[in-house]
């Protein structure tokens, strides 16, 4: 198994203002980052974006990184995601303050890829095995590309309330089966 | 609501709500960072995607060192602001007045020299090809370094010309004795991946002078 590059110790040197441990989560890190955040923005500028200034967040905040709030690791990527989230939402404004269409485009690297690509030794990936198809088709949407309920529902043509139930069961069992 | 706040799905007021209650209260971030950790491998399918190569140079200019470690540079507040006037004019006199720190000479599979690379610290390389090297319309010339397995493979930029090209390498930590250096032929415009995909022409280690 490959070494964690992204350690605790790594994080203490950023937050004690060590540019070239930044540097190494940077080297580490940014191509996959990138790729989690193309495949909810689905847009190589604004993904860019948000790669940049996910980098200037971990510089400003690692500080306030303790081990209660999870590996580094999956402090970082949260981060990189909320702000993809946010420039999701973003666009989603503009796009109807302008009165346009919000276009979903489907990428080649999606939920569907995501669901495939993950180990089969992953348990995350014998307890979404277990779902049935269109909850976890949902709940994937949702984590992997950064759709609302609402989009979620268009997408599958399906209610709202529907969809809401699913994801909602979903993530029980889920929580039940990973423990 | 830990999980739907994870999986991205509170907007609006709700998610303000959220984020000032979890800022504050223990175990609201425990069961975060639980789902957090639980989803992470659907983060680490995604497929890696190189970022545009003034990427860091953007996210270096905007985080600007707060106090220098001193264990690990050890010069103080002083020398980090000298070091960055003489980067922040590195392209008009890259490699004239930093001393050439160190030298690798790369070869093909048969141990024929194919092109030498010179090292100036640890924010520029210049490559200058010894061999005419063919490239095919399609295909670039990529120049990569590898210092550490851990931190793996670097890229520091495509060769637009075969006889060579001058590097910014700003990523680079200090080189060290035997850092391996390579030119790989990868599909136009560089590797799709942030390592070499394609075919090894040369390869070499690092002296360092």
């Amino acid at each position: 198994m490959a070494q964690e590059v992204i350690t605790t110790d790594l994080m203490r040197r950023i937050a004690a203002g060590d540019k070239r441990a930044l540097q190494m989560v940077y080297a580490s890190e940014s191509a996959k980052m990138l790729g989690v955040v193309m495949r909810i923005v689905k847009n190589r500028e604004r993904a860019e974006d948000v790669v940049q200034e996910t980098f200037v967040r971990i510089w400003r905040k690692a500080s306030m990184y303790s081990s209660d709030l999870g590996s580094p690791k999956s402090w970082i990527y949260a981060m990189c995601r909320n702000l993809a989230l946010n420039n999701l939402r973003d666009e989603r404004h503009i796009a109807t303050d302008d009165g346009k269409l919000f276009a979903l485009v489907d990428a080649p690297d999606n939920h569907e890829t995501a669901f495939e690509r993950l180990g089969d030794d992953k348990a995350l990936k014998k307890c979404l095995e277990r779902l049935d198809e269109m909850p976890r088709k949902g709940l994937m949407l949702a984590y992997v590309e950064g759709y609302s309920h609402g989009e979620i529902a268009d997408k599958l043509n399906m209610p709202l309330g529907t969809v809401k139930t699913w994801i909602r069961r979903s993530l029980l069992s889920l929580k039940e089966c990973l423990s | 609501m830990s999980e739907d706040y994870v999986l991205g799905l509170l907007d609006g007021e709700e998610l303000r709500q959220f984020e000032y209650r979890l800022e504050r209260d223990k175990i609201l971030q425990r069961e975060v960072a639980y789902w957090r950790e639980m989803l992470l491998p659907l983060d680490e399918t995604a497929i890696s995607m190189t970022p545009s190569s003034g990427l860091w140079e953007k996210i270096d200019a905007a985080t600007p060192v707060k106090k220098e470690p001193r264990s690990i540079l050890g010069y103080g507040i002083i020398t980090a602001i000298a070091a960055s006037l003489v980067f922040a004019f590195l392209p008009a006199i890259k490699g004239i007045l930093q001393p050439r720190t160190g030298v690798a000479i790369l070869v093909d599979d048969a141990a024929k020299i194919g092109a030498i690379v010179e090292i100036y610290g640890n924010s520029y390389v210049k490559v200058i090809a010894l061999t005419e090297i063919d490239v095919p319309a399609d295909k670039s010339l990529q120049v990569w370094t590898l210092q550490t397995r851990e931190v793996g493979p670097l890229s520091l930029g495509l060769m637009e010309n075969i006889k060579g090209g001058d590097f910014k390498t700003p990523l680079m930590p200090k080189p060290i004795e035997g850092q391996l250096y390579e030119i790989t032929l990868e599909p136009k415009g560089g590797s799709p991946q942030s390592r070499p995909t394609g075919k090894i022409l040369y390869k070499g280690n690092a002296s360092l002078l």
